[in-house]
């Protein structure tokens, strides 16, 4: 049955047909689904119960979704605090699969799944490859981290399970990706977006035409997106960008996908829920209004995580999709809560500076922020790359970019910071998360 | 006589220069003569090499941003008021000179002036 479906060039899948339910329906499945997974949560959890029991609420007082405001927020210090299992709900036995962070510092986040997560997972990830159009004939080259980061084996068991041929090239080794890329025929690339402009770049000094390969869609994920990439990788390659939204902490990449109609990314609210909330006072806000994402798993019971607080900055956008699926989007996801700089007083996004600079024609994508102390201010200075034919032999023409620039970043933040142009690849490429904050302050500054 | 000028953008940090030169010697060019315009924390090396067209491959595959300039040589005779008259027939001609520096030669032979001309073509009917 399953082949069967597959083989047909369609947008659909069975496992989609969830993407469509009417939202009363959708609304009922929800209210039953938190239900259970409260009731899992309270029995099995000690930090649930103890949390829920300090706000005196009980698992028979949530009643429909609309009562999951009743329950306490998780923060990531939580998942931290109760390393290796205390958030566990089920039997070890159970357990088919346990996934960890990458933390640099102390103790990782551990995540477990039992086989039936394993399997909604695999479900999450077919209703998003069949979002972009993905068919069981497409050649997924894979350069998610494989290994205890959940992005590798996650995308790879959903791409195989909807019948693609999968190559696990995990993150790395550029010249063997260009290579893979090109001698297998690769029609789907799957990594952060800035990765895959690293190798589009290396690809250039090789003489590899992008254009002429025969990859057609991006699954782009792991770190927000700007309009400056997508710009650059619509200019060099013909890859449709089709953002993955998702974490470790809630399942993986598969908590939501951007659809067709490219407006937001559709979160599959069946198994994920959506909620935005004042990041200062945690109060929920009405859907358009922009905030905190706060993420719910419905149905994940090897290790529930309710009303997790992402950081991640957005709004929810409620009005139909062109596309005809009934969940809900969210705004595409530029800022962090966390990622914001204070600046003289002034609150800075890193992506307000890369909107800024993504209207310079002559600018880059590639752009670093240092932050340091001159003469007891604290300073900021974006370093840029520009674009190889505006590094002319004029020292004015240069200069007239960098006061482009500049007045463009100003334009947005208000504030004003240094500009300045730097040689072409200085910037630090990378293999995975793209790092656009250096702060060189003195310890005693930060 | 028109010439190629190869122009290096560079970030002022320590050993990029040497770089450029390393990168020069071990693809066999010779440089001519070389300045340096800086401007804070970047700066433009123009070089007249040898082998223009080798050094400009060696320099963008080291991933140098660089660039190949038409500029005009033109000798001066080593004489007081030498350089005034060609640039009264230029100002005259209405030819806007943007930048200059001079070329060493080897003794007995009158220095050669480098410049660089918007309107190349023009500046070179008047200099001959
Ligand atoms: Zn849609």
């Amino acid at each position: 049955m399953k082949q069967i479906w597959n083989d047909i060039h369609g947008q659909f899948h069975p496992f989609s047909a969830l993407d469509f339910l009417p939202r009363e329906k959708m609304r009922t499945l929800q209210s039953q689904r938190l239900r259970e997974i409260v009731a899992l949560s309270y029995a099995k959890v000690p930090l649930y119960r103890a949390r829920m029991d300090g706000l005196g609420v009980k698992p028979q007082d949530i009643k429909s979704i609309d009562d999951i405001s009743k329950l306490p927020f998780m923060q990531k210090t939580d998942l931290r605090d109760t390393y290796p299992d205390g958030l566990f709900a089920v039997e070890k036995k159970e357990i088919v699969r346990l996934h960890a962070s990458s933390g640099t510092t102390g103790k990782p986040i551990v995540v477990a799944y039992t086989d039936e997560d394993l399997k909604i997972w695999d479900s999450s990830i077919i209703r998003c490859l069949k979002m972009y159009g993905v068919q069981s004939s497409d050649v997924v080259q894979n350069c998610y981290g494989y290994g205890l980061f959940t992005g590798g084996l996650g995308l790879h068991s959903g791409a195989q399970a909807l019948g693609c041929t999968v190559i696990p090239a995990s993150g790395g080794n550029t010249e063997r990706q260009l290579m893979l890329m090109k001698d297998l025929g690769t029609t789907v690339f799957a990594s952060t977006p800035s990765y895959f402009m690293h190798l589009i770049e290396e690809g250039k000094k090789r003489g590899i035409d992008f254009k002429k390969l025969p990859l057609r869609i991006g699954v782009f994920g792991g770190e927000p997106s700007s309009e400056g990439m997508r710009k650059f990788i619509a200019e060099n390659t013909n890859v449709k960008f089709c953002d993955i939204y998702g974490l470790s902490e809630i399942v993986g990449p598969g908590v939501g996908g951007e659809c067709e109609a490219g407006g937001g990314i559709h979160i599959l609210e069946d198994n994920f829920y959506p909620e935005i909330v004042d990041p200062e006072t945690g109060e929920v806000l009405p859907d358009g209004q922009e905030g905190e994402l706060v993420l719910s798993t419905l149905t994940k019971r090897a290790m529930p995580i309710l009303r997790y607080r992402t950081h991640d900055i957005t709004s929810i956008v409620s009005e139909p999709c062109p596309c005809g699926r009934t969940m809900r989007r969210i705004s595409r996801i530029s800022k962090r809560s966390d990622d914001m700089l204070i600046i003289r007083g002034v609150n800075v996004f890193p992506s307000q500076i890369e909107i800024g600079i993504g209207r310079v024609e002559e600018a880059t994508p590639n752009f670093r922020i240092i932050r340091e102390m001159k003469n007891d201010m604290e300073s900021l200075t974006v370093e840029v790359e520009i674009q190889d034919k505006y590094y002319g032999d004029s020292i004015a023409q240069i200069e007239a970019i960098r006061k482009k620039i500049q007045a463009s970043i100003m334009n947005i933040i208000n504030i004003r910071v240094e500009v300045s142009i730097v040689e072409a690849n200085a910037i630090p490429r990378s293999e995975g998360k793209i790092k656009r904050v250096y702060d060189n302050r003195p310890k005693e500054a930060k | 006589m028109r010439i190629t000028q190869i122009s290096v953008f560079l970030s002022n940090s320590l050993g990029r220069l040497e770089s450029v030169c390393k990168t020069l010697a071990d693809a066999a060019v010779n440089i001519n003569t070389i300045t340096i315009l800086e401007s804070g924390d970047y700066g433009i090396v123009r070089m007249i090499v040898d082998k223009p067209s080798q050094a400009r491959e060696a320099l963008q595959a080291a991933g140098f941003s660089c660039k190949e300039v038409e500029v005009l040589a033109v000798e001066v005779a080593d004489e007081p008021g030498a350089l005034y008259k060609l640039l009264e027939k230029t100002k005259n001609a209405g030819v806007n000179l943007e930048y200059m520096y001079a070329m060493t030669k080897p003794s007995g032979q009158n220095p050669l002036m480098i410049m660089s001309f918007k309107d190349i073509a023009l500046a070179e009917k008047i200099l001959g």
